[in-house]
């Protein structure tokens, strides 16, 4: 190794961005950009990142990047696409889509899905932390089943979130795309080989990547790796890729952990364990976690088993 | 050159001559025609740009933005409700200053639903950023196609702009257009090369939030360069008109107004009627005169007060209304006259919603209305079949 | 009527603070106003909000400039915000500080009183939330309102074990400021105008920003704990500067004389048996805290394999 005077990672999101401490997101931008490296456009849903990175005149971001709206980063992308395409200067680098959970699975499906079937070499990364954290924690179509958000309490006549996970990457795969993954803020090596896997191919690829958030879920700031690491431990959080349709290099859990490791570390779903009928509900998520790791060792990524209440 | 076409014809072949790198639309009546020439264009190889098969018009815009945001020159269409799904975008692209032009072929706004022409759609666009100006004729609006990219590039300007031109009564109307030569379209118009753009050489942020120490000021500059635009479409127009020998004046055309008493101000494809109804009055002794409001947004306040000077009464044609008020003309035109002492006298008329024709008589009843100074009824509606309506007077 | 201004960061409570002190006031029978500065801050940035406490219906909306009382819960701000502007000549400031108002730094011509609510909240809530606490010392040390309100609108607030905790700090809290009497400065109004927040260049035609520029923002600023290493036990494993949201860890490579002398410590280590071979190697190899940026999250010493970094509470 070259001796040297002080070496930084390379931090294409610079510090300085007002992501909460122990972000889990910024912390997946940090892990996506040293996988990418700086040939990259990043088109940037409105959401935590593009607020903590991008107040003006201070930028965080080290590559092109560009906000434009809620719902239609998938859009912006395929139009720079296009343009480099048109201007000759399509080998300048990847363009790359980031964006939340809410941004993803919910306001932004009809632009991402436009995206999808019209081909372009774009890789789209949702950062999922499961609800709208920058509004300040309300249910999005990937909270899990039944996480309190400030839309979806906990209250006498109900345990929170009643229904499960939309299945966004199934729903990518369907449009028949090259690659598919699911991976997590825990686990930066898988991380980073997907993300270079996801821009790597010929175009549209589709990422999700598991980004706890200390302030919406409610944990110590410390442990947003720990907590990661036992979404997938458990089976709640499943890590897999679907390549030409194939699902494939599912990761194995060998050990599981009960689920209630990872629900009783987290407010959102503290209630679970006070409530009467509470401990039904974690036999439900536990199940779900069953379920899981049962049904990503069969071939068929497609289909979503609803949890019955 | 001159040929018979249709004016969707027109428009793909003058955005042709402009070149674009790319292209992005979504099918919509009446549009259709423009988008579906642009294809076939591209498909026998004829213009050489990407076009984005989008699957709504919210894309359409998203998809310039991003390209404009990269350095290309874009180009999109749309009309009614796609121009209202574009809503978001509109004000986005215009702040993000991103000179993208657009095609809107006036049509009317749901509900009722109707595929016919007015000008609720881009009026209710009117403070979106975007510079508005309305065609006359198939030419006009093929030209201003040309110029319209012009004044979005031009580095004193960067705004979008909307080149309005009447659903069906142009986009689906053929008649004998002045047509491009590419040679004196690439003299006049060059490839375009912004200073910003997103490029990794150097990695700019582009769409950043402002906060209250500096949203203000960006609106301030947003809206100067809609003001700067006053001065810059006329001096485009006049160096338009010295390479194609087509000067369509400036922000406001006046037509026999000089010695005129009686004045109606127009937009859009309605003007030309109206110019005929104003040599049919002035035949029969009346000094009558017309205004083609070119420039909606910016308004023209100075042109229009100098225009109106002296006269004795003014009526103003809105085929769109602000419910519950008027037609967003009429207020702009009183707003106009604010200060003049000897202003003359308003009229406001609605008519030519969703598709009522406007035939020449009907003209001339509003001359005669401002003639006359009689008091307007129904609101100002002005083409109302009274004996149709369900309605309760309170 | 009387304005309050309270200063904090993202995460202390502050709009929490004021919206207390408005209950408070309401239930002395006042008429009283909360409300934030909205913004986009996340945990840590700084904050403000505001209170106003009156005999009659309040009308005004705009946010406060001349405030009678500045509550200050980090006293890292007065360095990064003019937490005084403004103050009315007769106004205080009370500053969440283990320190004395002297070393606060704001300029002698202001009262200035100091509590160290930190202590106070980590010795019986546990945790450095420290905004029940200040109001307490605001009750004691203004008079503006009563104890037995604070304690109540704190209660409704957080009902059971957790209120509990809160009343009992910002008790002590008030205890200790109610005892000693307020020491009117000599010179009321006489400060210098700082300008900390003042723009001078100039905007672009759009907002378009430069790569990197957010690295003027100093996030260390928001710490409460910040990471120790071990250097010692360290393997250079490098999870720590991997798993970091900050880019707050920085590896360095020693070089010339001081990679010797890290060489001849380990060297010395591996002879008394505390590290291996393989250490010894690394040895010129550390990884170093950027203070400027740590934001203090912990998640370097919870991930540490070796369990070799420590989180400490940061002296304010």
């Amino acid at each position: 190794m070259q001796a040297q005077e002080a070496e930084r990672p390379i931090d294409l999101l610079a510090s300085g961005h007002r992501a909460c401490a122990g972000c889990g997101a910024a912390l997946t931008i940090q892990a996506i950009l040293r996988a990418t490296g700086a040939n990259v456009f990043v088109a940037n849903s409105t959401g935590c990142m593009e607020i903590i990175s991008s107040q003006y005149p201070q930028s965080a971001w080290k590559v092109p990047w560009i906000h434009s709206l809620f719902e239609n980063a998938a859009a912006v992308a395929s139009g720079i696409e296009v343009a480099l395409k048109a201007l000759g200067r399509d080998d300048e680098g990847k363009v790359v889509v980031i964006a939340g959970d809410g941004g993803t699975v919910d306001i932004g499906m009809q632009a991402i899905s436009g995206m999808l079937e019209r081909g372009h070499d774009v890789c789209y990364i949702c950062y999922d932390n499961e609800a709208y954290m920058n509004t300040g924690n309300q249910r999005s179509g990937s909270t899990p089943f039944d996480a309190s958000t400030t839309t979806s309490p906990f209250g006498k006549k109900s345990f929170g979130n009643d229904r499960p996970k939309k299945n966004m990457p199934a729903i990518a795969a369907a449009h028949g795309i090259a690659y598919v993954a699911t991976t997590s803020v825990g686990y930066p090596r898988d991380l980073a080989k997907k993300v270079q896997k996801g821009i790597a191919v010929r175009g549209p690829a589709y990422l999700q990547i598991h980004a706890p958030c200390n302030v919406g879920w409610g944990f110590d700031s410390a442990k947003t790796i720990e907590i990661a690491r036992l979404a997938v431990e458990t089976g709640l959080w499943m890590m897999y890729e679907i390549v030409d349709g194939e699902l494939v290099n599912v990761m194995k859990v060998p050990r599981q952990q009960p689920v209630e490791e990872y629900l009783k570390q987290q407010r959102r779903f503290a209630h679970l364990f006070k409530m009467p009928g509470g401990e039904a509900q974690i036999k439900l998520i536990q199940d779900a976690a069953n379920y899981n790791l049962e049904r990503y060792k069969a071939v068929s990524p497609v289909g979503t088993r609803e949890i019955q209440t | 050159m001159r040929a018979i076409i249709e004016g969707s014809r027109a428009i793909a072949l003058a955005v042709k001559a402009a070149r674009p790198n790319v292209v992005a639309a979504y099918p919509i009546t009446p549009q259709t025609h423009i988008v579906e020439d642009i294809s076939q264009l591209i498909a026998d190889g004829d213009l050489d740009a990407q076009y984005v098969k989008v699957e709504s018009e919210h894309s359409a815009m998203s998809v310039c933005l991003g390209a404009s945001a990269t350095g290309a020159r874009t180009y999109t269409a749309t009309t009614s409700q796609g121009l209202a799904l574009m809503h978001e975008v509109l004000f986005n692209a215009a702040g993000m200053r991103l000179p993208i032009v657009m095609t809107v072929a006036n049509r009317a706004l749901s509900a009722p639903l109707s595929i016919w022409n007015d000008h609720q759609d881009s009026i209710s666009e009117r403070d979106s950023g975007w510079i508005q100006i309305y065609a006359e004729d198939n030419t006009e609006a093929s030209d201003l196609t040309i110029q319209a990219y012009r004044i979005a590039e031009d580095s004193r300007i960067q705004v979008p702009v909307m080149v309005c031109m009447d659903g069906y009564t142009l986009t689906h109307t053929y008649e004998p257009v002045e047509l491009l030569e590419q040679d004196l379209v690439d003299d006049f118009l060059p490839p375009y090369r912004p200073a910003d753009f997103l490029n990794v050489n150097d990695p700019k942020s582009f769409g950043m939030f402002a906060d209250p120490n500096y949203y203000t000021e960006f609106r301030y500059q947003n809206h100067r360069a809609l003001e700067a635009a006053k001065a810059v479409i006329p001096q485009i127009s006049s160096e338009f008109g010295e390479v194609f020998d087509r000067d369509y004046g400036g922000l406001i055309e006046e037509y026999r107004c000089d010695d005129a008493e009686y004045v109606l101000i127009a937009m859009g494809s309605v003007v030309g009627t109206l110019k005929d109804t104003v040599d049919d009055l002035r035949d029969d002794g009346v000094r009558a005169g017309a205004i083609k409001l070119r420039s909606y947004r910016p308004f023209p306040v100075d042109e229009i007060r100098s225009a109106l000077a002296g006269l004795e009464a003014v009526g103003i044609l809105d085929k769109n209304i602000s419910l519950g008020f008027e037609g967003a003309l009429f207020t702009d035109v009183k707003a106009s006259l604010y200060h003049d002492d000897n202003a003359p006298k308003a009229f406001g008329f609605i008519a030519g919603l969703g598709g009522r024709d406007i035939p020449k008589r009907m003209f001339v009843k509003m001359f005669d209305c401002i003639r006359e100074d009689k008091k307007i009824s129904n609101s100002g509606f002005f083409d109302l079949n009274t004996q149709i309506l369900d309605f309760q007077e309170v | 009527m009387k304005e309050v201004r309270i200063h904090g960061r993202g995460g202390q409570g502050s709009v929490t603070a004021a919206e207390l002190l408005a209950v408070a006031a309401f239930e002395d029978g006042k008429y009283s106003q909360a409300f934030p500065f909205f913004g986009v801050e996340r945990r840590g940035a700084p904050v403000t909000a505001f209170t106003r406490l009156s005999d009659k219906k309040i009308r005004l909306r705009s946010q406060i400039y001349e405030p009678d009382y500045v509550i200050v819960q980090d006293a890292t701000l007065i360095s990064a915000v003019d937490v005084a502007a403004g103050l009315k000549p007769e106004g205080m400031v009370i500053v969440n500080s283990e320190k004395s108002a002297e070393e606060t730094g704001l300029d002698a011509g202001i009262e200035v009183r100091t509590i160290d609510a930190t202590g106070i909240a980590l010795e019986i809530i546990g945790r450095p939330i420290v905004n029940t606490t200040l109001l307490g010392a605001f009750a004691g040390a203004t008079g503006e309102i009563s104890i037995e309100s604070i304690k109540r609108s704190v209660l409704a607030r957080f009902p059971g074990k957790v209120g509990e905790l809160n009343v009992r700090a910002a008790e002590k809290a008030y205890q200790i400021m109610a005892a000693t009497e307020r020491t009117p400065h000599a010179k009321p109004g006489a400060r210098e105008k700082r300008e900390t927040h003042e723009i001078h260049e100039k905007i672009g035609t759009a907002a378009i920003g430069k790569p990197g520029t957010s690295e003027v923002t100093k996030t260390g600023d928001w710490r409460v704990f910040y990471p120790e290493f071990d250097m010692e036990q360290c393997t250079r494993c490098g999870k720590c500067l991997e798993n970091c949201p900050d880019a707050a860890i920085i590896k360095r490579t020693l070089s010339g004389k001081e990679a010797d002398a890290a060489r001849k410590k380990a060297e010395e280590l591996e002879k008394a048996g505390k590290i291996n071979k393989a250490a010894v190697k690394k040895a010129p190899i550390r990884y170093e805290l950027d203070p400027t940026y740590c934001k203090g999250c912990g998640i370097c010493a919870n991930e540490c394999p070796i369990k070799g970094i420590k989180m400490k509470l940061e002296e304010k």
